[in-house]
């Protein structure tokens, strides 16, 4: 039996009469990489917050590695590993020092790794955090994250405001650590391009309600662009269900479906006599849009 | 512990630049020192060491303020707590490593700028602020007042940064602590009890300082990295532990206050109203200073709590069932720095058997005297030469008159009637006395002189015979016998020797004489003219009483005891001798008659005051202690 690194409960968060996250339930497996995704304001950092034992949940229950996050955060910190949206760390402390600091309260520290990781990154250790780059404040967060051996790592939008090479180079970093070493990673992040090719499990949070919660294969497995010549359009013979509606493309309509496979689909063909049609699979970005229903303006 | 050292580590390192400040500071006045005419005629160390010590006041003070803003307030505010919530440390690491590194900071950053110049000015410091000792002492007050204010600091900032409506809670808390807190202390303060108000406000205290230095770390537990909540766990914590402190100090003023005379230790003050009605008050087991007072019915024990707060004077009207008292509007050790003329008295009235004191409404000048009628439902009070009578229960005030100038004070008053006063001044011009008697007619609101008498005295001292119709006036050489209404001399005799005289109910007198080792009883009429007079055996006699059944009483004081001896007032024949009974205030004599000159017949005083509460069983002549008890 596979142990549950993640398990949440029914998780409700309230910002006064607002609800942040609505009754999310969603369990994750050891050595999964689970991707979260949502627009702004879907919730995504509210749950990070409850997963981190930093806010208590006005509903539900959060346990990571069978404890309550809340309860028993600072025992759960020593196995959680934190890289936040907005780097935290003091800005006047110098890399080496925010090593040495940590060093002093993880009992798993490993001090050689964190250092080759800030040389293959060529962050100076001597460099002041306030002064570095924001890619590289990213870097050290993650060295740091990654330096206390963490058995689950959580990334809230790891890649904010990165430029494409250190993006790249974050989540090969993320990539190597999970080939090395099998930790369980929890990541929101809106680069969908990015993690697209390593998450084992999405997660899509709409108005803090989790409208998807699946593994990533499956989902890409399911999810298909279909265009068709006509305009008329009768999914329902094939039984296929359109995600996101069916809009009119050029001279004929485009559909996309959620629960396409290849006998549906020629049942389909074969009730409608709709014979010229040419199938797409979607990316991770592209079902996202579709299942949050967001076609203007996509993922900002 | 070890994670809290870890993180005030780093606290420490952060700030680090505070050093530097400091030490820019303690350098400072050595710079200041070298610019021609700064320190004016001031010697070079006074200057230091003055300079020194007001930056050191002003930089810690300074700081304290700025690191208690920031400890949290900011942290939250700007979203870095995140960085240590992320870390395997608990919330309570966090908190006291932050207080510690504060802390140190702010002792260090005060050793830091006084210490060169207690170095190298050490003249000037013990010059401008005192020995080691007073500097000692003056360290420590700067340093932990510089420290309840960093704590003071974080719980005001973290309450404004998070911008929450719980704010107005807060307030509202405040001002119903500030309230409390009041209300708690004021019997205390009321009853001029400083050890017990400094012992109530230190629980109160300790209670805030739980609030400030365990908020912090339920702040932390319980709001975590979220503002709002993070100042809702802060506030509870806060007001539930004052409000926990509150009521502990309440609950504790409420026993100290609840004092019966049975806890009475040791027995100050007393007096007689109308027996077996008495007026005990002193310490209390275990109320510290508190001045627990009580009517007190000898006889049957029942009591009443009598606040003695602010006492200016107390007057049993005559009938003896009413207590008037007038408190004052300040207390002694205030008083002292405030001039008397512009403070007050305010007159309460209470029945002598019941705890239902009431104000009469009527506040009068400080420096006024008052005197009531037989029942207390009429007073006449007296301040800077204005009569005034008022109807206590209608709350009226019924005439009103100014005294002549040439009055002087009032040496007494009584209500002849309930509808006359009669007013008795003295005043002098040189060695001259002058009496002059006055009748104020309350229906016809008129005020008249009936009488004057001048003789040359350093003093004369009017008392009365129990209606008011003769005068007994003591001076320094003779004893006139005067009339009540118009203090024409009717009598007089040479004062030599005198310890005691009496106006009898049949108009005549008696007096009691030392002669040497022996003492003498005159008898004389109404004219003075000498009837009879008896020899007595007795040196040290004091007092001459009229008993109800006509016999004379006098008191011998032999070392620490009195002898009381009832004699005949016919043949002058020692009719009973009570021997060793203590030397004390006697509860007869020790009535409170305020400015009322007339003086009833009295019985053998039953009830003694001498440290203890005694009542005398002159069948076996022996005390029975009644108070303290045990």
């Amino acid at each position: 039996m596979t142990e549950q690194v993640v398990e949440i409960n029914n998780l409700i968060v309230r910002y006064g009469r607002s609800v942040a996250v609505d009754n999310v339930t969603l369990n994750i497996d050891r050595g999964v990489v689970y991707a979260l995704l949502g627009r702004n304001g879907a919730g995504k950092s509210s749950l990070i917050r409850c997963l981190l034992g930093q806010r208590q949940a006005d509903g539900g229950t959060i346990r990571l590695f069978g404890d309550d996050a809340w309860k028993r955060r600072a025992a759960l910190m020593q196995r959680v590993g934190v890289v936040t949206e907005e780097a935290d760390a003091p800005p006047e402390m110098s890399v080496a020092g925010l090593a040495r600091f940590c060093r002093s309260l993880y009992a798993r520290w490993d001090q050689p790794a964190f250092e080759a990781r800030m040389r293959a990154f060529g962050v100076p250790l001597t460099s002041r955090f306030g002064t570095l780059s924001k890619g590289q404040k990213k870097q050290v967060s993650l060295a740091l994250a990654l330096a206390m051996s963490p058995d689950l790592i959580i990334l809230d939008d790891p890649t904010l405001g990165l430029d494409v090479v250190a993006r790249k180079s974050l989540f090969e970093e993320v990539i190597g650590e999970l080939a090395d070493r099998g930790i369980t990673v929890f990541i929101t992040t809106h680069d969908l391009a990015g993690v697209e090719t390593f998450a084992d499990r999405v997660g899509v949070l709409k108005k803090g309600r989790l409208v998807l919660d699946e593994d990533a294969e499956a989902l890409k497995s399911r999810f298909r662009r279909i265009r068709f010549t006509a305009q008329q359009v009768a999914l329902e013979a094939g039984g296929l269900v359109a995600a996101a509606g069916v809009r009119n493309w050029g001279n004929g309509a485009e559909a996309i479906v959620s629960n396409y496979d290849d006998i549906a689909f020629e049942r389909f063909r074969t009730t409608s006599g709709m014979n010229a049609a040419e199938i797409a699979p979607m990316s991770l970005e592209e079902i996202f849009v579709a299942v949050s229903g967001e076609n203007a303006g996509g993922m900002q | 512990m070890r994670h809290a050292l870890v993180i005030a580590r780093r606290e420490l390192a952060e700030k680090r630049f505070v050093a530097l400040a400091a030490v820019a500071f303690a350098v400072l006045p050595f710079l200041l020192v070298a610019i021609p005419g700064l320190r004016g005629r001031s010697s070079a160390a006074d200057f230091i060491a003055t300079g020194a010590g007001i930056l050191a006041v002003g930089f810690t003070v300074g700081l304290a303020l700025i690191l208690g803003g920031g400890i949290v307030g900011r942290d939250l505010a700007e979203n870095r707590l995140s960085f240590y919530f992320a870390r395997p440390v608990g919330a309570a690491s966090i908190w006291f490593g932050k207080v510690t590194a504060a802390v140190t900071l702010i002792v260090a950053a005060f050793v830091i700028v006084i210490v060169p110049a207690l170095l190298f000015a050490p003249r000037g410091w013990h010059h401008s602020w005192g020995g080691s000792a007073t500097v000692t002492q003056l360290t420590l007050i700067i340093v932990g007042g510089a420290v309840v204010l960093f704590f003071i600091a974080h719980v005001i900032s973290s309450f404004v940064r998070s911008r929450s409506a719980w704010l107005a809670v807060d307030f509202a808390a405040l001002a119903v602590a500030a309230g409390a807190v009041s209300l708690v202390l004021r019997p205390l303060l009321g009853a001029d009890a400083p050890k017990a108000a400094v012992l109530i406000a230190a629980i109160i205290g300790a209670g805030l300082v739980i609030a400030l230095i365990g908020g912090g770390a339920w702040q932390l537990s319980r709001g975590r990295t979220d503002r709002k909540r993070s100042h809702i766990a802060l506030s509870k914590f806060v007001w539930a532990a004052i409000g926990a402190a509150i009521v502990v100090g309440g609950a504790a003023v409420a026993w100290i206050v609840s004092a019966t005379p049975s806890g009475l230790v040791t027995l100050q003050g007393a007096g007689v109203g109308r027996e077996p009605w008495l007026i005990v008050g002193g310490e209390a087991r275990g109320r510290l200073d508190y001045p627990a007072a009580f009517v007190y019915n000898a006889e049957t024990g029942a009591y009443s709590r009598f606040s003695p707060r602010r006492i200016n004077q107390l007057v049993f009207t005559p009938d003896g069932s009413n207590l008037l008292i007038s408190r004052r509007d300040f207390t002694i050790e205030s008083g002292s720095f405030v001039d008397p003329r512009t403070r007050h008295v305010e007159i309460f009235r209470r029945p002598i058997d019941r705890d239902a004191e009431e104000s009469t409404g009527l506040t009068l000048p400080f420096r006024s005297t008052f005197a009531a009628n037989e029942d207390g439902t009429r007073i006449v009070a007296e301040g800077d030469g204005i009569l005034s009578v008022y109807d206590i229960p209608r709350k009226l005030s019924l005439v009103s008159a100014r005294l002549p100038q040439s009055a002087g004070h009032v040496a007494a008053m009584y209500f002849a009637s309930p509808s006359l006063v009669r007013v008795y001044t003295v005043s002098w011009q040189s060695l001259a006395r002058t009496l002059r008697a006055f009748e104020l007619d309350i229906p016809a609101r008129a005020l008249r002189q009936t009488g004057e008498l001048t003789r040359d005295a350093k003093y004369l001292g009017v008392t009365a015979n129990a209606d008011g119709s003769r005068l007994l006036l003591r001076a320094p050489d003779a004893l006139y016998i005067a009339d009540g209404r118009t203090v024409a001399v009717q009598a007089s005799i040479p004062s030599s020797g005198l310890r005691g005289v009496v106006l009898l109910r049949d108009g005549s007198l008696a007096v009691i004489r030392r002669n040497g080792d022996h003492s003498t009883i005159e008898l004389l009429d109404g004219a003075a003219v000498l009837k009879r007079s008896f020899d007595l055996p007795l040196k040290n006699v004091w007092s001459l009483r009229e008993t109800p059944d006509g016999r004379l009483i006098t008191l011998e004081e032999t070392s620490s005891q009195w002898q009381t001896y009832i004699i005949d007032a016919t043949s002058g024949a020692v009719v009973q001798h009570i021997p060793a009974v203590p030397v004390g205030w006697r509860g007869e004599d020790y009535g409170w008659w305020g400015r009322d000159p007339r003086r009833p017949p009295a019985n053998l005083p039953k009830y003694y005051f001498d440290k203890r509460l005694l009542r005398w069983n002159y069948a076996t002549n022996k005390g029975e202690v009644l108070l303290p008890k045990g």
